[in-house]
């Protein structure tokens, strides 16, 4: 069956399998930044955004995302230009396997997008969907925090005052 | 996947939903958040009837009910004003405890309810607070009470080509309510699930709900332990000795994740808590 989405901002018309997995789409597109780990949701390695909002990819049937815009780690940045959430992450060390990783950044990319100053109950609810093995989260957190920061920089209202701090 | 989808349809109206769902009921799913298709469902062939465009997805209340469309998420529900109506917000409260927020995002009112894994947040919740469940097929309509609904497993009294269309919960201002989940993480499957809700009458329980789930493989209600709390005031021995009705007249079950003898130790203290907590009057956390 035919697909239409917007992927990383470029419209594609997809010819896809009527049960195939979102996950499965995009890595087979040659977005393997998207992990496929668990494929049950535990994990969040497959996150990606629909329409803005994270949604575990294995657990998403293709066909539910007609029309939609899909954003995925390739769509934020690469090595030679990384996007802030990126960097945060490299900075705060919050990177060990890296299996989570992308995860993790669009799960943090969604939440500062609707909330740039928020709780830390709001980044462990926003990040809930999202398992390290390496890190304990401590660092994930403080990239979270870091990323808070350039991004309010960027954007020219940098008035949070809030350290990174660990839970 | 075992579920093989051979075809994938995508009806605007409900009209049109019910009446592919009719034409050779035994071949088609309906699919609401997809999650279950995705994860289970018997290994066959199915043709594949997305209900996203039918007209499911509102969450709307008037001044008796709040209703709940059957394709609405549970993240619809955690953020809709309406839905912090019932029982001084316990639906947000009690459903973002439900797996992570992501999959909030794919799960839907009619999906948790219709497939009721023993895990699943919203049955109970339904229970205690006395919803209707609304059900259609292309030839007739029917109301179920919860009770009705949640007495087998959904699946079972459901006709062929029959779906859920909304959820109705009435609205009572004076109905108190109190979840109680426990797991081994924040968002592992629950070990148990307790639901207490009354009708305060001057601080005596009118009406009250005590339900029990995930240590039972359907929700359920504890008869008897409601029949020692109506016209109670809650207090602390009150709380107690309803959790050990509640925990000796439940048939409980265990797994590799705690036997059934733990679960009846530790529902009594739940219930208990549950109890406190709806009366504002928790003396231990």
């Amino acid at each position: 069956m035919k697909l239409h989405v917007r992927i990383n901002g470029e419209a594609r018309e997809l010819e896809i399998a009527p049960g195939a997995v979102l996950g499965d789409v995009l890595r087979q597109l040659g977005l393997t930044g998207t992990k496929m780990g668990c494929r049950e949701g535990h994990c969040g390695s497959c996150m990606v955004l629909v329409n803005g909002k994270p949604m575990n990819s294995c657990l998403l049937l293709a066909a539910k995302v007609e029309g939609a815009e899909i954003t995925t780690i390739e769509g934020l940045g690469d090595v030679r230009n990384p996007h802030p959430i990126q960097e945060a992450f490299v900075e705060a060390g919050a990177v060990q396997c890296g299996f989570c990783t992308p995860g993790m950044i669009i799960s943090t990319k969604a939440l500062l997008d609707n909330e740039p100053h928020p709780s830390l109950e709001r980044v462990r609810e926003a990040l809930s969907g999202n398992l390290c093995r390496c890190t304990g989260y401590a660092k994930i957190f403080d990239a979270v925090r870091i990323a808070e920061h350039k991004l309010a920089k960027a954007s020219g209202n940098g008035k949070s005052t809030r350290r990174p701090h660990r839970p | 996947m075992p579920v093989t989808i051979t075809e994938y349809l995508r009806p605007d109206s409900l009209k049109e939903a019910l009446a592919l769902l009719a034409e050779d009921p035994g071949k088609n799913i309906a699919v609401a958040g997809g999650v279950s298709i995705v994860l289970s469902g018997a290994p066959r062939r199915v043709r594949a009837i997305d209900l996203q465009n039918v007209g499911l997805n509102e969450i709307a209340s008037t001044k008796d009910e709040l209703c709940l469309g059957a394709m609405a998420t549970l993240d619809d529900i955690i953020h809709s004003p309406a839905a912090t109506k019932v029982a001084s917000g316990l639906l947000p409260t009690a459903l973002r405890t439900a797996a992570s927020e992501p999959i909030r995002r794919l799960i839907t009112v009619g999906g948790n309810i219709v497939q009721c894994y023993y895990w699943a947040t919203l049955p109970p919740l339904l229970l205690a607070l006395d919803a209707k469940i609304h059900l259609r097929t292309s030839e007739h309509r029917r109301t179920l009470k919860a009770t009705e609904f949640f007495a087998q497993p959904p699946m079972r009294l459901m006709e062929k080509g029959e779906l859920v269309t909304d959820v109705t919960i009435p609205l009572k201002p004076s109905r108190r309510a109190a979840f109680e989940k426990m797991a081994k993480t924040s968002n592992d499957y629950a070990l148990i699930h307790v639901v207490v809700s009354y009708v305060d009458q001057r601080g005596k329980m009118s009406d009250p709900r005590v339900v029990v789930a995930a240590c039972t493989s359907l929700p359920t209600r504890v008869r008897e332990a409601e029949e020692f709390l109506e016209g109670k005031t809650v207090d602390l021995n009150t709380a107690m000795e309803a959790g050990q009705i509640a925990s000796h007249h439940v048939k409980l079950r265990g797994d590799f994740r705690a036997s059934a003898d733990y679960r009846r130790r530790v529902l009594r203290v739940m219930v208990q808590r549950a109890l406190l907590k709806a009366a504002d009057k928790q003396t231990i956390s």
